[in-house]
């Protein structure tokens, strides 16, 4: 099971309070351990325990950048391919105006409603039943062409047709590619999971070490991990969040196929 | 020898281990040394030495963020390479509909075989002998190609389908080379582990050198470093790791084309 399917279940504010228990918590039981060390004789020495605390925050950060990178790159994509998809759409409903009557009509009514249902998907939660009507429309589309292509007689016309169906059904597959498994893998989640609670536990025990008490700055320190893990997830997950990929190139489509909507 | 053949060749958990035990060792034998020297050091001494582990740390740092950047990139071009192909062979797969039988059921046909082969291939872990297969139907094709070719006056759709297949063949290379040549260099490697060790054993050394006593920092930061060295290994394997690229859209695929078949 892949972890952000699991991850995907939790809305993103739970997602962000459980991140910042478990910082706190690692924080937490590291300055109690510095502390206990502060207090006994023949302690560490407080300069070898900082530059370490400093590699280990390097790290976090430059995993959690690249990190962020990765998620930024699949929301790009999800997005990149949804206005691939309206322009494949719109210049196979162009191009159905070279094919003879009655197919020209027909096709034009199925991309209107294929577009109406890509539309729907966006809104609904019924993602299955959105795949399964386009696969549908996607082959009534073909067989029109098909069908187009043994009445004309000039078969450039149908080939330009037909290869821009194509574009429509190869982007289709994309669009459920990105969407479902350009994600971060679940290797990479452990992995942040595993060095987060490290490094606070350091810095917590830097902080104990010193025999100061818990400086205000921890709680900024602990937040800005917990946002920016939350951003990662929600950047990763382009269905989700508050951050999602604006359907505004395929709405303007449907207005340029003038036809009242269903 | 390969570096990344003796990588490879390790179970994940075998190569964490292996990891963990050699930095351990390094970061004991950094700490013997630093507590045989003669007396405890001046504090200008003591400076010296902690900016010079400072950086030794962040050197490593970077290393280890950036090829875990650069492992990061090539999963996900391996990723892209599969739902690309998934796609070609997709539109292969509709655009001999177009073509005359005997042609076009023999192709839909050697289509499907190709579409087994691959999902296959990465089923049973024997790549070389699904690539050689592979290439067989892909001759097969051809020759079916150039034969439907002699038999048809429409040279459009031909050349239409023509495309497509060149685009299979194309993204066939293409994820080969994706998946089994595009790999983090030996010498990545090498680098990688020699400055894990050093770096272990200079924060042993600056430990031993103060006389500070041992620290639950520094097993976290060995910790920290060698579960992002096991994520690098993980991304970078082709096959058999945690990590795998899911096939969904070839199974979708095969799905599809077995639900055609008319």
């Amino acid at each position: 099971m892949e972890l952000y399917r699991l991850l995907d279940k939790f809305p993103m504010l739970v997602l962000f309070v459980a991140t910042v228990m478990i910082v706190l918590l690692s924080y937490e039981v590291g300055f109690q351990v510095g502390r206990w060390r502060y207090r006994r004789p023949n302690r560490e020495q407080e300069v070898v325990v900082r530059s370490m605390v400093g590699t280990m925050q390097g790290l976090l950060t430059f995993i959690l950048a690249f990190t962020f990178w990765l998620a930024a790159t699949h929301f790009d994509a999800a997005r990149q391919a949804l206005i691939n998809e309206a322009n494949a759409i719109r210049t196979a409903y162009l191009r159905a105006d070279l094919l003879p009557e009655p197919h020209r009509t027909e096709i034009r009514d199925l991309l209107r409603e294929y577009v109406d249902v890509r539309l729907e998907a966006a809104r609904s939660e019924k993602i299955e039943q959105v795949i399964a009507r386009s696969e549908e429309l996607q082959s009534q589309l073909w067989s029109q062409a098909v069908e187009a292509g043994e009445k004309v007689s000039s078969p450039y016309f149908t080939g330009y047709f037909i290869q821009s169906l194509n574009d429509v059904i190869a982007l289709h597959t994309r669009r459920l590619t990105v969407g479902r498994e350009f994600r971060i893998p679940t290797t990479i989640w452990v992995v942040l999971y595993v060095i987060m609670p490290l490094a606070a536990a350091s810095v917590g025990c830097h902080g104990g070490l010193t025999g100061t008490r818990r400086p205000l700055v921890a709680v900024a320190f602990v937040l800005i991990i917990s946002v920016v893990m939350t951003l990662i997830a929600d950047l990763d997950s382009p269905r989700k969040g508050t951050l999602r990929v604006s359907q505004q190139a395929m709405v303007d489509l449907r207005k340029t196929m003038s036809a009242p909507a269903p | 020898m390969q570096l990344h053949g003796l990588i490879d060749a390790l179970p994940l958990w075998a190569l964490f281990v292996a990891t963990l035990v050699v930095a351990l060792i390094s970061f004991e034998g950094g700490l013997w040394v630093g507590r045989r020297s003669g007396s405890l050091p001046e504090p200008q001494e003591e400076k010296v030495v902690s900016r010079l582990v400072g950086g030794i740390l962040g050197l490593l740092a970077f290393m280890v963020a950036f090829t875990f950047g650069v492992a990061a990139s090539h999963f996900d071009a391996r990723r892209q390479a599969l739902h690309d192909e998934v796609n070609a062979i997709r539109t292969a797969y509709l655009r001999a509909d177009l073509l005359q039988d005997p042609h076009r059921s023999e192709i839909r046909n050697l289509l499907r075989k190709y579409v087994d082969v691959r999902l296959e291939g990465v089923r049973s872990g024997k790549i070389e002998e699904a690539i050689t297969r592979s290439e067989e139907l892909q001759d097969q094709l051809w020759t079916q190609t150039v034969a439907a070719r002699e038999n048809t006056s429409n040279s459009a759709v031909i050349g239409n389908f023509i495309q497509s297949l060149n685009e299979v063949i194309t993204l066939h290379t293409k994820r080969v080379l994706a998946g089994m040549k595009v790999r983090i260099p030996d010498f990545i490697w090498f680098v990688i582990y020699a400055i894990t060790m050093l770096a272990a054993a200079s924060i042993g050394y600056h430990a031993g050198l103060t006389r500070s006593r041992r620290i639950p920092v520094a097993p976290a930061l060995i910790l920290a470093f060698s579960t992002v060295i096991l994520l690098i290994a993980d991304l970078d394997r082709p096959l058999g790791g945690y990590l795998e690229v899911d096939q969904q859209a070839m199974i979708d695929l095969q799905r599809k084309m077995n639900a055609q078949t008319r």
